[in-house]
């Protein structure tokens, strides 16, 4: 009887199948079991990853400004046009000025050469007869331009320039050509009284160059806001 | 006959002690194995493993590619907030230059007058008051006013009568012409030997200037249109 028994004991024990390979597969299990967890975190933290790069993406996407560098730079672009900082075409006359060259002993030396503000005079009624664009020997004259007296030479928008001066206008042919030889005007006396050479020509279709100030800073002015006056 | 008791008790222990451990390890083994094949279900396993790690190699290469995207695209937003930035600046110093806004800023007030119980033309003058300005120019002054009329690209200054006519507005004595700019280089470009404030004092004006930190200058409140001209667009610049 204890003999059976015992024997029975072993062999039920050997049948429970807790060989060496089913301990080897139920420790597998586990390991696999931990490895889904483990890589299931993973996948959830990269998943959500993604999800906050694409959003970055879209929020600079959605920030760049387009619209904005669209609309500024066509204001840009129109007040350049009024400034003289584009170069515009269109019918106008062509002036060119230099010194009176003839041995003419009624004049003084001085008085036979083409001075910075014979210039600026000459600019000025161009300007009065509605000339929308001027430049002098190729530099556009605009408001902030200077044409001062640099020994022999003038000096335009900081660089020197040598007669003869070619002025080109743009603007009302006419009005232009009578602002500079009407009988009275400025260059009307430069050529009769001082014998300078005035000769001036129409053109219908002439260039006059945009303002080179390219790098034109402002470091003093600054805009007054509406309702912030003094 | 006591020995036999003694063995009885003794088996009858023993039996009931191998009864105990037999069922206990049946139960363990049914507890362990439960009713799923071990096999099967290891190759379950084996094979959600092998679909997470497909997954999550996908992402990791959807997450390098994106992290690409995003620094391209933080890129471009940095030089858009950039350009931004010059583009307003550059419309700033346009604006100013233009004329059409109110500015402020340190300058020069120049007054000009002529000598009480004198007379002087200022309509015969006016070539000074333009060389003036264009000496004030020469000094880089960025804003320019006189007797209030903003000087703009399309100012003139006309002789009518005894008097100049500046933006279509009549003016007479004294002058007040008022430049925002550096002050010494205002004040260098202006009082040199034989400069403009020597020749206008020649012919019998005064002239008075005054260094302010802060002068305000007012917008030119008309409007330009071209009838004559057309910009030429260029591409590039030559």
């Amino acid at each position: 009887m204890l003999v059976f028994l015992t024997a029975a004991a072993i062999v039920n024990g050997a049948d429970a199948g807790i060989d060496e390979y089913t301990i080897y597969t139920i420790r597998d299990l586990n390991k696999y079991a931990h490895s889904i967890k483990e890589m299931k975190l993973l996948v959830n933290n990269m998943r959500n990853a993604v999800e906050s790069e694409k959003r970055t993406i879209a929020d600079y996407e959605s920030k760049k400004y387009l619209d904005d560098i669209i609309e500024i730079k066509s204001q840009i672009e129109q007040i350049k046009l009024y400034n003289g900082f584009t170069a515009v075409r269109g019918p106008g006359i062509m002036l060119r000025v230099s010194d009176n060259i003839n041995e003419d002993y009624d004049l003084e030396l001085m008085e036979r050469i083409v001075h910075d503000v014979d210039i600026v005079v000459l600019l000025n009624d161009l300007k009065a007869a509605g000339a929308e664009a001027i430049e002098v020997n190729g530099k556009r004259i605009i408001n902030i331009s200077e044409v001062v007296c640099a020994g022999p030479l003038i000096r335009v928008n900081g660089e020197v320039i040598p007669a003869p001066f070619v002025i080109i206008a743009i603007g009302d042919m006419d009005e232009l050509y009578d602002a500079v030889t009407e009988e009275g005007t400025y260059a009307y006396e430069l050529k009769k009284t001082y014998g300078m050479e005035v000769v001036v020509a129409q053109g219908y279709n002439l260039t006059v160059r945009e303002f080179r100030g390219i790098n034109y800073e402002t470091k003093y002015a600054e805009i007054v806001e509406e309702g912030e006056k003094k | 006959m006591k020995n036999k008791i003694w063995q009885k008790v003794m088996m009858f222990s023993i039996s009931l002690i191998l009864g105990i451990i037999l069922v206990t390890q049946m139960r363990t083994k049914s507890n362990i194995l439960g009713t799923v094949n071990l096999d099967k279900k290891a190759v379950e396993l084996n094979e959600e493993l092998a679909k997470l790690s497909i997954e999550k190699n996908r992402l990791r290469d959807e997450l390098e590619s994106l992290k690409k995207e995003s620094r391209e695209s933080e890129e471009l937003f940095k030089d858009a907030e950039e350009e931004l930035l010059k583009l307003k600046e550059e419309l700033k110093v346009q604006k100013i230059i233009s004329g059409y806004y109110d500015v402020k800023g340190p300058g020069t007030i120049i007054t000009i007058d002529a000598e009480p119980d004198t007379y002087l033309s200022l309509a015969s003058s006016h070539q000074y008051i333009l060389a003036l300005i264009s000496y004030l120019n020469n000094a880089g002054v960025e804003a320019i006013s006189i007797n209030g009329q903003r000087y703009t690209n399309y100012t003139e200054i006309v002789p009518v009568l005894e008097h100049i006519n500046v933006n279509g507005v009549a003016m007479v004595l004294p002058l007040e012409i008022k430049a925002i700019g550096d002050r010494s280089t205002i004040n260098s470009s202006l009082n040199f030997v034989g400069g403009i404030v020597s020749q206008l004092n020649e012919i019998g004006y005064i002239i008075e200037t005054e260094d302010s930190d802060e002068i305000f200058i007012p917008r030119y409140d008309g409007e330009k249109q071209f009838k004559y001209a057309l910009p030429i667009i260029r591409d590039e610049e030559i």
